[in-house]
């Protein structure tokens, strides 16, 4: 991890080093403003960098009217000093123009904006991000402007306000909103989340690392899993928990544990299985850097808890949620809940097994209120995917306007936790015919045998929506890791599936929801 | 390479320019196509943070070469040019 970019007091010089890059650039962003970018351009990439972004920048003229003269791009910025506008209706004017630049493109829009007003419109819109920047730097405070230089500058933005801007935008907020979040931290104990050995300095004896516990509580209360992967003895780390009150993180906080003498990589690899989630969507945190590079072939992001590691993690890309949704909030109790579920099904048969757990499944269709839900599954999933569709906030938006289309989902509860959305198909009619564009299931809610009960059924409800024949084509494609949904639909369907194509399905008549409680909204 | 004013200064340029600089070059917002208004801002920035000064903001359009932003830095510093 390169320090320069993390550190407290950022330095223009370093960061004009990171960010030279000869080679192509392989994303472009289109900045609409009426006061200068260019100083938060030019050390942006520095920032982007650790996201394997090289950026270049499509500049409009400085423009209050926000004329667009739209430029295809992949992310688009509008960069205003709202003091410069008279009108007393602003919010309306703004929302006029953002709602035209969305009818241009689906790609993400971030608003960042100087002055007095404060105004919020993240609720208007998809894919889109409001930043107040003088509620993002006000640990600036006076440093924030610099009017001598604006002359020259051509922004009441003093310099370090746009290197704090170029790091925001480049390690938290760009990468936020353009690939999935990181989903859960690991940490070692010993020398990580306090200062000494348990084993060899005794419980009384070591000192809690607040500020990293007090991060991880926090990301932890926005939905981030937690666990620990430590070389110690289980029953001495419970014994800790137990003793040390003044702990900030407790035992019950943390998802998963890997408390053995094991290779770290081994560890890990478990932990993801145990999450079911992937390598590269979880951050490992460790004061030993031989630890750190023993799990470099898991593909799972390493940080090394040094001093600097609570400012690494504020800005650490892909930590920053943008959208809390409720199923961030109840992850944490699924998984623990999907242990037990598992004990239960090696005892129990699939209908003892369903009524004794009580699944409720609720079939929605066109519901606009899940929309960033529906967005973000499909964004993340990679293991049950069919198509790789990857719609975002506004085209699932688009899709569910669309005559003849429609996007159903099912939300699981049962009486160990409530799992919230966990599959969503998007279907379209071609003259009688149903044809499935995409499925995804979250793994979470894999391993309950309940694939195909529930899934079947969305086709019916799609069918019944599209009033189409009993019969469907499904869109698929083979991707690195989504063999769970191909082999799926081979037993499904009864067929090989070749890399990519369209596989026909005759919807069942009847599907038996023994011992299950359905609801169709 | 003696940590000096006018070493530093050329450090400085060499990476906003992305070139290397001959000592006694002859470096100017005339003959250099980067040194535009944002490279000229983006230099006065890099300079006062590098050496913890502040220039007068009316001076600020008259640093237009090398020799000049040398000269303006030492004279701030109030030193023979030694950091």
């Amino acid at each position: 991890m390169i320090t320069a970019l993390f550190k407290q007091k950022l330095k223009r010089l370093e960061l004009i080093k990171l960010a030279i890059n000869k080679d192509k650039p392989n994303f472009r962003i289109s900045i609409y403003r009426n006061h200068s970018f260019e100083m938060v351009a030019n050390v942006l990439n520095a920032f982007l960098s650790v996201s394997n972004i090289n950026a270049e920048f499509i500049y409009s003229n400085y423009d209050d009217s926000l004329n667009f003269n739209y430029k295809d791009a992949d992310l688009h910025i509008i960069w205003l000093d709202i003091d410069r506008y008279k009108t007393d209706n602003l919010v309306k004017f703004l929302e006029e123009r953002i709602l035209l630049l969305r009818s241009y493109s689906t790609k993400p829009i971030i608003f960042a904006y100087i002055g007095k007003l404060k105004i919020n419109l993240s609720s208007c819109f998809t894919d889109f991000i409001c930043i107040p920047i003088s509620d993002e730097l006000s640990f600036l405070g006076e440093k924030l402007y610099d009017y001598k230089k604006e002359q020259y500058s051509g922004t009441h933005l003093s310099g370090i306000a746009c290197l704090e801007l170029a790091r925001l935008l480049g390690l938290r907020y760009i990468p936020s909103i353009l690939y999935p979040g990181i989903k859960a931290i690991v940490v070692d104990l010993d020398n990580t989340l306090y200062s000494g050995i348990l084993g060899e300095d005794g419980i009384e004896n070591i000192t809690p690392n607040n500020m990293l516990q007090q991060q991880l509580k926090d990301l932890k209360n926005k939905g981030m899993l937690l666990a620990i992967s430590s070389k110690n003895e289980i029953e001495d780390v419970k014994k800790m928990f137990e003793y040390r009150k003044d702990f900030i993180l407790c035992w019950s906080d943390f998802a998963a544990f890997e408390i053995n003498w094991n290779p770290k990589s081994d560890c890990l690899l478990k932990i993801a299985t145990r999450l079911n989630i992937a390598t590269d969507s979880m951050l490992f945190i460790d004061d030993n850097p031989a630890e750190i590079e023993n799990v470099s072939s898991t593909g799972v992001n390493a940080l090394i808890a040094d001093e600097n590691i609570c400012n690494v993690l504020k800005y650490y890309p892909r930590l920053t949620k943008l959208n809390i949704l409720n199923e961030d909030s109840i992850r944490s109790n699924d998984i623990q809940a999907n242990i037990k579920r598992a004990e239960m099904a090696k005892k129990l048969s699939p209908y003892e097994y369903f009524k004794k757990l009580g699944i409720k499944l609720t079939y929605s269709v066109n519901d606009k209120t899940q929309i960033q839900r529906i967005a973000e599954l499909l964004g993340k999933t990679n293991q049950f995917i069919l198509s790789y569709a990857r719609y975002n906030e506004t085209e699932v938006e688009k899709f569910m306007s669309e005559k003849g289309k429609c996007i159903v989902t099912i939300k699981m509860s049962d009486k160990l936790s409530d799992s919230g959305i966990i599959a969503i198909a998007a279907f379209h009619r071609v003259n009688n015919m149903l044809e499935c564009d995409e499925l995804v299931v979250s793994c979470r809610a894999l391993g309950r045998n309940l694939e195909n009960i529930m899934l079947p059924y969305l086709f019916v409800v799609a069918q019944k929506k599209l009033k189409t024949l009993p019969s469907i084509r499904i869109v698929y494609k083979k991707g690195k890791r989504n063999f769970p949904s191909i082999d799926w639909l081979c037993k499904l369907t009864n067929n090989v599936l070749k890399d990519s194509g369209l596989i026909e399905y005759k919807i069942p008549k009847n599907i038996l929801f023994e011992g299950i409680k359905v609801c169709i909204k | 390479m003696p940590n000096t004013v006018r070493n530093k200064v050329i450090e400085i340029f060499e990476t906003m320019l992305d070139k290397k600089i001959n000592s006694n070059e002859n470096i100017t917002k005339d003959n250099e196509e980067k040194w535009d208004s944002f490279f000229h801002i983006t230099l006065i920035l890099t300079l006062e943070e590098e050496f913890n000064v502040s220039f007068n903001s009316n001076d600020i359009p008259n640093l237009t070469s090398l020799e000049k932003i040398i000269t303006a830095v030492k004279e701030l510093k109030n030193d023979n040019g030694i950091i």
